[in-house]
C-alpha cells in the first residue's frame, strides 16, 4: 500500500516536547491577543487619547498595552477590547488524549424552560403533556401556543411535529413534565 | 529544492529560503542559534540567553498566524521591493511571497494613516500561496539598514533561482 507522508512542519516538531507545547501555547496566545488589540484599535480609528479617556488611564499606558504585543493580563485585554467595542471570549480545547472537555455538559439553554407549554385540543378539550416548542422564534411560538389551541390532535402521542395556528412546529415531550407557561 | 517547512497553514505554506549554494538556509542557522540560546542579540552579554526559547516560539507563532489566517497585526514592517519583515523583540526576519514557480510579484500592502498621523503599511491580502523567510538581522536602529534590505532582496533572488532550474 502506498502511503503519502505528510511533511512535518517545525511548528509540529516543536510540539513534540512538553516544553515546546507549553511555549508554543503561550506564544500563540500572545500573538492572538496582540493581533486582536491592534486590529481593533486600527479598524475603529480611535485615538490613543480617546481610548485612554474611555479606560480612565494615561495615553502612555494605552501605548504600553498596545505595544505589549499580547504579553499582558487577560483582564487588561478584555477591558481594552470592550472599550473599543468588542468582547473577548475564551475557549480551551482538549489538546492531549484523555483531557476531558471543559465544556458544560448541560448544554440546554435555561431560557428554553419557558417554552414548556400545555396545549389543548380543540376537538376533545384534552390537555397534552408538557411539550417543548423548539421552533427558533421561541417567544412567538409560546405566544402562539398559549393563544391558539393545537389543531393537530396527534400532539398527544409521541409526535415531534404539530401545526399550531397554521404554523409548523417541532415538539418533544418535556423531561420536566408538568411545567407550564402561565 | 527541499526547504525546511515552518508551518503548513490554511492560507500559506511558510518555508525557509535556501541560498544559491542549495544548502545554506539563513533562518535554519538562526533557529539553531535560538535553540542553543546563543544568538548574539543586541545588548545581551550573558549566554546561554534563556529568553531566546521564547523568541523562537514567538517567531513561529507569528508565522503560524499569518499562515493560518492570512493576516497579522503583531509587529512587522514593509521593507522594499515586496520584502517584509517579522519583528520579534530585537530580531528581524525578512520574508517574501511567491507562487512557487520561481517568480514573484512585489506586493506593497496598503497604507493606513494612524491616529497620530503616521503611516503604517498593512500586509497585503493577496500574498501568493508560498511565503519564505529569508534573511535575519538584529535591530540596530529605528529602521533596517540598507545593507540588510539589500541582502534580503538578494536572498530572495537566490532562493527563487532553485525553482526555475
Amino acid at each position: 500500500m502506498t502511503q503519502i507522508e505528510k511533511r512535518v512542519s517545525l511548528v509540529d516538531l516543536e510540539q513534540r516536547t512538553v516544553e515546546g507545547q507549553r511555549e508554543m501555547a503561550a506564544a500563540r496566545a500572545e500573538v492572538r491577543v496582540g493581533h486582536l488589540l491592534k486590529k481593533a484599535f486600527r479598524v475603529t480609528g480611535l485615538s490613543q487619547k480617546t481610548l485612554a479617556e474611555r479606560l480612565g488611564v494615561t495615553e502612555g499606558r494605552v501605548s504600553q498595552v498596545l505595544n505589549a504585543d499580547g504579553a499582558l493580563r487577560v483582564a487588561t485585554a478584555a477591558r481594552y477590547l470592550r472599550a473599543m467595542g468588542y468582547l473577548l471570549e475564551l475557549e480551551a480545547e482538549p489538546a492531549d488524549d484523555g483531557a476531558p472537555s471543559l465544556k458544560a455538559k448541560r448544554a440546554r439553554d435555561r431560557r428554553h424552560k419557558e417554552l414548556f407549554a400545555f396545549v389543548q385540543s380543540e376537538d376533545t378539550g384534552a390537555t397534552s403533556n408538557a411539550v417543548l416548542i423548539t421552533e427558533s422564534d421561541s417567544i412567538a411560538a409560546v405566544e402562539m401556543a398559549k393563544m391558539v389551541p393545537v389543531v393537530d390532535a396527534s400532539v398527544f402521542g409521541n409526535v415531534r411535529n404539530a401545526n399550531i395556528g397554521g404554523t409548523h412546529y417541532s415538539l418533544t415531550k418535556s423531561p420536566l413534565s408538568g411545567r407550564s407557561v402561565s | 529544492m527541499d526547504r525546511l517547512l515552518l508551518v503548513d497553514g490554511r492560507v500559506h505554506e511558510i518555508t525557509c529560503a535556501v541560498l544559491a549554494d542549495g544548502i545554506t538556509s539563513p533562518v535554519v542557522d538562526l533557529l539553531e542559534q535560538l535553540d542553543a540560546k546563543s544568538w548574539p542579540a543586541p545588548g545581551i552579554t550573558v549566554f546561554p540567553d534563556e529568553y531566546q526559547v521564547k523568541m523562537k516560539s514567538r517567531f513561529l507563532a507569528q508565522a503560524e498566524h499569518l499562515a493560518e489566517f492570512g493576516d497579522l497585526e503583531t509587529p512587522y514592517n514593509r521593507l522594499e521591493e515586496g520584502i517584509w519583515e517579522f519583528k520579534i523583540e530585537t530580531l528581524r526576519v525578512s520574508f517574501f511571497d511567491t507562487p512557487g514557480d520561481g517568480t514573484f510579484e512585489p506586493k506593497f500592502g496598503t497604507d493606513h494613516t494612524q491616529w497620530d498621523g503616521k503611516t503604517k503599511a498593512i500586509l497585503p491580502e493577496d500574498f501568493d500561496e508560498f511565503i519564505r523567510v529569508g534573511h535575519y538581522f538584529p535591530k540596530t536602529g529605528e529602521w533596517a539598514t540598507q545593507e540588510d534590505i539589500d541582502r534580503s532582496i538578494e536572498v530572495r533572488a537566490e532562493d527563487l533561482s532553485h525553482d526555475t532550474n
